[in-house]
C-alpha cells in the first residue's frame, strides 16, 4: 500500500520535472531568439525579454520539488554518510516535518497577501509592451511552497518505507549520485 | 499614562550609499525623533536589507512597512494614476511642479489617486532635470533614432519606441559591458554625478540633455491606517519632517549636481554635450501627446490628474519664461 | 545577540546530513519565531502575539524570492549549467580535458591545469559563481575521478576556479563594490585583470608543485588506444581540443562583439554546445532532455540553496544581527596599515558566516569613509576587498562554492574531500591577497589617491 502511494507521488513529481527541463530549454531558446533579434535585426520585444526570466522562475520555483524527489539538495554528509539506512530515513522523516513542511507552510500562507494584491490591482509590467497579468507569475511561488509541501509527503512515504526496509535505496537514487 | 513609544519601519527603494536619496531619509527621520522628544522614532531599511526595491508598495499597502522611500512613476504597472506624481516628458521644472502640489491641487490629486490603495504619498525630494542619456553615436536626425538599442524604463521608453527605436531591458550589472561591446546603443540612468561614477563617458561619450524627466519627485509612501493611529502631534511632525528633508534634498541634490557637472567640464572634456535636433523632440512630443492621450482614453481620474498638469504648465511657464528664463538669456 | 546564536545552531543543524537549502529554512523558521516571542514579551503582549508576528515575518520572503526571480543575472546559472551537462553527455569536455592534459605530455598535473585554464575563460563571461562551480563541476569533476587525481586536489581546484568569476570581469562583486566606493565599474572591471590572471597563474604553480611531489595526486594522461606516431597523438589531440575551444571562444567572442550580454552568452554557449553534439553525431531530443532534466535538478539545488539563505539572512537582518557586526567594524583603528590589516582580517573572518553581499552593503561602507581620511585609493581599496570577499566563497563552514561543488559530486567525494582540498587554494589566496596589498605596483595599481 506504502510503496503504491510513494509510486503516485513519485510520478506527480517526475511528470514536474519533465515540465520544468521542457521550460528550461524554452528558456534558454527564448534568450537565443532576442539575442538573435536584437543583434540581426534591430529589433525585441519587451514582453519576450520578460518572458525570459518568467520561464527562468518556473524552472527556480518547480525545480524545487523535482529535485527533493530525486535527492538532489545538497547534504553535509561528514556524519549522515556513516548512517544506517534505518537512520538516515529517520533524519529525512523528522527534517521532513521540522525543517522542510513548516518552512514551505510559511512561506505559500505568507505569500498569499503578496499575490491577491498584484491580482487586485491589475498588475503589468511597467514598461512598454511588457507582459500582463503579472499575479500569475506571482502566485507560482505560494504554488511552488505548497507543490513542495506535496513532495515533502511523497519523500516522507518513501522513507517510511525504507525504515520498513521496503526496497532497495540504490533503486531510488537515496544516495543522491548523478548518473 | 506615559504615552507608548512609536516606532516605524521604512522600506526604500535605494541601496544605502544612494546619496543624495538615502540622505534625505535619514534627514526626515532625524527630525521626527528629535521634535517629538524621542518618542517617535523610524527604523530605516536601505533594499539591501530588504532585498525588494520595487516591492515597497506592496509592502507598505499591506502593512509590512508603515513606510517607504520610493517614487511614484515605478508603480505604473500597477495603477496608471500613480504615473504622472513623480514627473512627466516635457512637463514642470522642479519649481513649477512643487507650486503645483503645494497650491496648484496636486496634493489634493495625489491623495485621491492614492486612497483606494490606503496609503498617502507625500513628496520626498525631487533631483531637478535628468540627462536625456549616454550614446555612442551622434543623433543629426529622426532616421539616427530608428533601430537604435537603447536601454530606457518606463513611459520614456514607450515614447522613444514609438520613434522607432528598440527599447532593451538590460540588468544594471550588465549595462557597462553591454554599452561598451555595442549590445547596446545608448542607455539612460540618473544624472552627472550618478552617471560618472558608472563610467559610461568612456563608452559613450555624447551626452544628451533632458527631455522625459525635467523634475523627479522622489515620494514618502505611508500606510493610511498606521497614520491614522498617530496622536495629532506625531502626525504634525511626521508632516514637517518630510516636506523639510525632501526640500533639503532638493538643495541637496542641485549642489551635488553642481559639483558634478563642474568637474565633468574640467575632468572629462572629451564628453560632448548635445541637445536633440528640433525635429526629434517634436517627433518626440508628438509621440508623447498621443500616448498620453490614449492612455487617458477611459481613465478618467489619470485624465483629471493630467489636464490639472497640463493647465498649471501653461500658466506657470508664462511666468517662468517672463522671470527666468528671459533672466538667464539676457544676462548669459 | 539572536543572530550569532543563529549561526552555530545552523551549524550544528547542517551535520545532521538533512539538505542545506531547507535546515538554512528551518533554522530561520525557529529564529523568526523566538524574535517574534521575545519582541511580544518585551511589549507585554502574549507569546502567541509574539508567534503570529514571526510567522508574518515570512511575509515578507514572496518579494526576496520575487528579486531573485527577475534577477536576470542568475539565469546564467541553468544556461551554463545545461551547456556544461550537454558537453559533458556527448563526451566533448572529456575529450577536451583529456586531450588538454594529454599535451602536457609527462607533465604531470595536467588536467588539473587544464581544469584551471577553462575555469578561468568561463570566468570572462560569467560572475555568477553558482553557474561556474557548478559547470566545473559537471565538466572536469568526473573526468579528473577517472584519472585518478586525488579528491582533495580536483575538488580544490574546481572549487577555486570556478570561483575565478568574481575577480575575473565580469564580477557582481565587483559592481556591488564600484557601486558602494562610488568609483567607475569600468575603472574596477580594469584593475582586477591582473590580480586575477595572479590567482590563475599561482593556482597553475600550486599543482605543477603537488604534482611534481606527489606522484598519485595528479597522474599523467595517457589516451588509450592512441595510435601512431607521437606526431600523430599530438596532431589528434589538438585536433580534439579545438570544437570545444572554439564554443568558449565563441560565448566571449559574443560579448566581446556586443551581440550578446555576458548572461546571454550563457544561452549561446547552450545552444552552440547542442551543435557541437550535433556535428560529432552525438545529438539526440532524448539527449537534450536528459541534459534538461539534469539541469533542472542541479539549477534547483542551487537556489534551494538561495531561497533558504535569503530567509535566514532575512531573520539575521530583522533581528538585529549586522547592527552588532557594524558596532565592530567602527572601533577599527584610523592609521593606515593598521586599518587595512584589521579591515581585511575583519572581512576575511565575516566572509565565513555573512555572504558577500551583506558584506558589500553593511561592512563596507563603514570602510570607505576611513579610507577616503586616510588617502587610500579606493579602486586599489576595493580589489583588496574583492579579493578578499571571493575567498569567502571557498572558506567553510558555509561557503557556498562548496555545497554548490558537493551538489554534483559523485557519492565517493566527501564533503570533507572538498573542505579539505580548498585549504592550499585558501592560503593561495591569502598570499595573493598580501602581495597585492604590500606590492600592489606589481598589479599596475597605486595604491593611494
Ligand atoms: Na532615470
Ligand atoms: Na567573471
Amino acid at each position: 500500500m506504502l510503496l503504491k502511494i510513494e509510486n503516485f507521488f513519485n510520478k506527480v513529481a517526475d511528470f514536474i520535472g519533465h515540465l520544468t527541463a521542457v521550460l528550461m530549454v524554452l528558456m534558454m531558446l527564448n534568450v537565443f531568439y532576442d539575442v538573435i533579434m536584437r543583434y540581426f535585426f534591430n529589433t525585441g520585444s519587451i514582453a519576450m525579454q520578460e518572458m525570459e526570466w518568467h520561464l527562468f522562475s518556473l524552472v527556480i520555483l518547480l525545480g524545487v520539488s523535482y529535485s527533493l524527489k530525486e535527492d538532489g539538495h545538497v547534504r553535509v554528509d561528514v556524519i549522515y554518510d556513516r548512517l544506517h539506512v534505518k537512520k538516515k530515513a529517520i533524519i529525512n522523516i523528522v527534517g521532513a516535518f521540522v525543517f522542510l513542511i513548516p518552512f514551505s507552510i510559511f512561506i505559500g500562507t505568507g505569500s498569499f497577501d503578496f499575490v491577491m494584491e498584484a491580482y487586485t490591482s491589475h498588475e503589468i509590467s511597467g514598461d512598454p509592451g511588457g507582459l500582463t497579468h503579472r499575479w500569475i507569475i506571482k502566485a507560482f511561488i505560494p504554488a511552488s511552497f505548497y507543490l513542495l509541501v506535496f513532495t515533502s509527503i511523497g519523500f516522507i512515504v518513501k522513507n517510511i518505507n525504507l525504515y520498513r526496509g521496503a526496497h532497495n535505496p540504490h533503486q531510488h537514487n537515496l544516495e543522491g549520485e548523478h548518473k | 499614562a506615559a504615552e507608548k513609544k512609536v516606532k516605524w519601519k521604512l522600506a526604500m527603494t535605494w541601496g544605502p550609499t544612494l546619496t543624495p536619496f538615502t540622505t534625505a531619509v535619514e534627514n526626515m527621520a532625524k527630525m521626527v525623533e528629535t521634535m517629538s522628544g524621542g518618542d517617535f522614532v523610524i527604523r530605516i531599511d536601505a533594499a539591501n536589507k530588504h532585498k525588494a526595491p520595487f516591492g515597497v508598495l506592496d509592502m507598505v499597502k499591506l502593512g509590512q512597512y508603515e513606510m517607504a522611500h520610493s517614487a511614484s512613476y515605478y508603480w505604473k504597472g500597477k495603477d496608471v494614476n500613480l504615473l504622472p506624481f513623480s514627473t512627466m516628458p516635457f512637463g514642470m521644472t522642479a519649481p513649477e511642479q512643487y507650486a503645483w502640489f503645494y497650491h496648484g491641487g496636486g496634493m489634493e490629486l495625489m491623495e485621491k489617486a492614492y486612497a483606494p490603495h490606503n496609503m498617502l504619498s507625500f513628496p520626498g525630494g525631487n533631483t531637478g532635470n535628468q540627462m536625456g542619456g549616454w550614446f555612442r553615436k551622434e543623433i543629426k536626425s529622426l532616421d539616427d533614432l530608428k533601430g537604435l538599442k537603447m536601454r530606457i524604463p518606463g513611459f520614456a521608453g514607450e515614447v522613444l519606441a514609438k520613434l522607432g527605436l528598440t527599447v532593451t531591458n538590460i540588468a544594471p550589472g550588465e549595462l557597462y559591458t553591454s554599452l561598451e561591446r555595442g549590445t547596446i546603443d545608448a542607455l539612460e540612468w540618473v544624472g552627472p554625478g550618478m552617471d560618472i561614477k558608472m563610467g559610461f563617458h568612456k563608452i559613450a561619450p555624447y551626452y544628451y540633455t533632458g527631455w522625459h524627466e525635467p523634475a523627479t519627485e522622489l515620494q514618502f509612501l505611508v500606510n493610511k491606517k498606521e497614520f491614522d493611529k498617530l496622536s495629532d502631534k506625531n502626525k504634525e511632525i511626521l508632516r514637517v519632517a518630510m516636506r523639510l528633508a525632501s526640500y533639503d534634498m532638493y538643495i541637496e541634490n542641485y549642489h551635488m549636481s553642481t559639483d558634478a557637472w563642474a568637474s565633468i567640464a574640467t575632468e572629462y572634456p572629451n564628453i560632448k554635450i548635445k541637445t536633440f535636433p528640433k525635429e526629434v523632440l517634436d517627433a518626440m512630443k508628438k509621440a508623447n501627446d498621443e500616448l498620453l492621450a490614449d492612455m487617458a482614453k477611459d481613465q478618467p481620474l489619470l485624465k483629471e490628474i493630467l489636464d490639472s498638469q497640463k493647465a498649471y504648465l501653461t500658466k506657470s511657464r508664462a511666468w517662468t519664461e517672463m522671470s527666468d528664463y528671459l533672466y538667464l538669456k539676457d544676462n548669459l | 545577540m539572536i543572530g550569532i546564536i543563529m549561526f552555530f545552531v545552523a551549524l550544528v543543524a547542517l551535520l545532521f546530513g538533512f539538505p542545506v537549502a531547507f535546515t538554512f529554512g528551518a533554522v530561520s523558521v525557529v529564529f523568526g519565531l523566538i524574535a517574534g516571542i521575545v519582541e511580544a514579551l518585551s511589549y507585554d503582549q502574549s507569546v502567541m502575539e509574539g508567534i503570529i508576528e514571526g510567522i508574518n515575518m515570512f511575509a515578507f520572503m514572496p518579494h526576496r524570492i520575487y528579486s531573485i526571480m527577475n534577477n536576470t543575472i542568475l539565469m546564467a546559472v541553468p544556461l551554463f549549467i545545461f551547456m556544461g551537462i550537454v558537453l559533458q553527455k556527448s563526451r566533448l569536455a572529456e575529450k577536451l580535458l583529456e586531450s588538454m592534459g594529454f599535451l602536457f605530455g609527462e607533465l604531470r598535473g595536467g588536467l588539473a591545469i587544464s581544469t584551471v585554464l577553462v575555469g578561468a575563460l568561463l570566468a570572462a563571461s560569467t560572475g555568477v559563481v553558482g553557474a561556474s562551480v557548478v559547470a566545473m563541476g559537471v565538466i572536469s569533476l568526473p573526468v579528473m575521478l577517472k584519472y585518478n587525481y586525488s579528491r582533495r586536489l580536483a575538488t580544490g581546484t574546481i572549487c577555486a576556479s570556478g570561483t575565478l568569476g568574481q575577480i575575473i570581469p565580469p564580477s557582481i562583486v565587483l559592481i556591488i563594490l564600484g557601486d558602494v566606493f562610488q568609483v567607475p565599474v569600468g575603472d574596477l572591471f580594469e584593475a582586477a585583470v591582473w590580480p586575477g590572471l595572479s590567482l590563475v597563474g599561482a593556482y597553475i604553480l600550486y599543482i605543477l608543485i603537488v604534482a611534481f611531489f606527489n606522484k598519485d595526486a595528479a597522474p599523467a594522461i595517457q589516451i588509450e588506444g592512441s595510435a601512431g606516431t607521437k606526431g600523430r597523438q599530438v596532431f589528434n589531440a589538438l585536433k580534439a581540443i579545438v570544437p570545444p575551444l572554439v564554443l568558449i571562444i565563441l560565448v566571449l567572442g559574443s560579448i566581446f562583439a556586443g551581440v550578446a550580454t555576458p548572461t546571454e552568452s550563457a544561452a549561446v554557449g547552450g545552444i552552440g554546445a547542442m551543435g557541437l553534439a550535433w556535428m560529432y553525431k552525438e545529438f539526440s531530443f532524448k539527449m537534450v532532455h536528459e541534459a534538461a532534466l539534469e539541469t533542472v535538478k542541479i539549477t534547483a539545488m542551487v537556489f534551494g540553496i538561495l531561497i533558504g539563505a535569503t530567509a535566514f539572512s532575512m531573520v539575521f537582518t530583522y533581528t538585529g544581527g549586522d547592527a552588532i557586526v557594524e558596532e565592530f567594524m567602527m572601533g577599527l583603528p584610523g592609521e593606515k596599515w593598521g586599518f587595512i590589516i584589521l579591515s581585511m582580517l575583519a572581512i576575511m573572518v565575516l566572509g565565513f558566516f555573512i555572504d558577500f553581499i551583506e558584506i558589500s552593503y553593511i561592512i563596507v561602507p563603514i570602510l570607505v569613509p576611513i579610507a577616503e581620511a586616510i588617502g587610500i585609493n579606493p579602486v586599489w581599496f576595493a580589489i583588496l576587498i574583492a579579493m578578499n570577499l571571493q575567498t569567502s566563497f571557498l572558506t567553510p563552514p558555509f561557503g557556498f562554492s562548496l555545497f554548490y561543488l558537493k551538489g554534483v559530486a559523485p557519492p565517493e567525494v566527501k564533503t570533507t574531500h572538498i573542505y579539505k582540498g580548498v585549504i592550499p587554494f585558501i592560503s593561495i589566496q591569502v598570499i595573493i591577497l598580501i602581495i597585492l596589498t604590500v606590492f600592489p605596483e606589481f598589479f599596475g595599481l597605486n595604491p593611494l589617491l
